[in-house]
């Protein structure tokens, strides 16, 4: 039953077995968690949102006619329920997410990240959680998911070169912070 | 000169560089050791971000989402009976209204055939003798056990209602 295809569980809670749909909270409830963290930086507002998005989820499954994978599709419905919680509380996030030219402030938080890390990757993990939300987001999306620029450019609603540069802008960032601290690898 | 390295890194490491962008990306790199500092720094970072993890949904997401499922469906099918009454109470009463109208005959002597000056006053008279001839004859009797049966159903329907929702905000 577990390896059923996202259409092949979407067609079976259709056809009125409910039970199916937990098999795509399963498969999506950490991705979407990672994502609604990054988004919403705030343990609850995020856990609220994950449940909120599959319910939503769950009573619009009959208009999803399978034209984009479930996983962009179920994305889409992520992202809208982090905004629609964000606008709510107007929370100075929401100013940062309504353009591409926000400012990074990581280097705010560099000095007491980098000491509280012991290895690279934690340290640039940390800094991750500290890019703009939709920076954040899209990392996540194209390193943890393999998703391509393609389909973030849906999810969030941007064209595919707007997502490239941020992409590219929030690598750069990374970048910079590597040499900063001299912290870049022998290339092998 | 930066920006041009860290154009052709990220197109690179994007897949997107094409043969000529490729030598131009050696020749750089070749050249100065600048940029094959840039080149191991964006290769750290791929690196790290490759091997980001993702968080754990918090345990029990997928029971908690399943209840709110079901619950949501409750409410929903709850709220197609509540409809229902409701509709079913509207009809009951046209219904016995149209029956009552139908009925009603009026007899010569009520007929007051008036032409003159106080027509707009015999109007209105003749209407409400209408609505007094509708409600004392013998179809109120019937208007009035539909009424009061509708109203003892949805009477009951409204409390059991409230009473679901002081139970279910009593479970939160």
């Amino acid at each position: 039953m577990k390896n059923l295809s996202d259409i092949e569980i979407i067609e079976s809670v259709k056809r009125g077995n409910q039970a199916d749909f937990a098999l795509l909270v399963d498969r999506y409830s950490g991705k979407a968690f990672s994502m609604l963290k990054r988004l919403l930086k705030n343990q609850m507002d995020a856990e609220e949102a994950l449940q909120d998005s599959f319910l939503k989820a769950y009573q619009s499954i009959a208009s999803f006619k399978g034209e984009s994978k479930f996983s962009t599709w179920f994305y889409r419905i992520v992202y809208n329920t982090a905004l629609t919680i964000l606008s709510a509380k107007k929370r100075k996030t929401e100013k940062e997410m309504v353009s591409i030219d926000e400012e990074f402030e990581i280097e705010t938080f560099d000095n007491e990240i980098y000491a509280k890390s012991d290895n690279v990757n934690k340290y640039l993990f940390g800094m991750v959680d500290r890019l703009p939300p939709r920076y954040a987001l899209i990392i996540i999306l194209y390193y943890i998911d393999d998703m391509s620029l393609n389909e973030i450019s849906q999810i969030l609603g941007l064209s595919l070169v707007n997502a490239k540069v941020m992409l590219h802008r929030s690598r750069t960032a990374l970048k910079d912070l590597v040499i900063k601290h001299n912290l870049q690898e022998e290339l092998t | 000169m930066k920006k041009n390295i860290e154009e052709l890194i990220n197109k690179y490491l994007d897949n997107e560089l094409d043969p000529a962008g490729v030598n131009e990306l050696n020749n750089l790199l070749t050249d100065d050791e600048d940029s094959l500092k840039e080149l191991k720094a964006y290769k750290t970072v791929e690196h790290a971000l490759r091997e980001m993890e993702l968080d754990d949904a918090p345990a029990g997401t997928t029971p908690r989402v399943m209840h709110r499922i079901a619950t949501a469906k409750k409410a929903k099918s709850s709220n197609w009976f509540f409809k229902a009454v409701i509709s079913f109470f509207i009809t009951g009463i046209a219904a016995s209204l149209f029956i009552a109208i139908k009925n009603y005959h009026p007899s010569d002597k009520e007929i007051i055939p008036q032409q003159t000056v106080d027509s707009v006053s015999n109007f209105i008279g003749e209407k409400t003798h209408i609505f007094s001839s509708i409600f004392s004859g013998d179809d109120v009797k019937l208007i009035g056990t539909v009424v009061t049966l509708l109203l003892i159903v949805t009477g009951y329907f409204i409390f059991e209602t409230h009473r679901n929702f002081r139970n279910k905000l009593k479970s939160l």
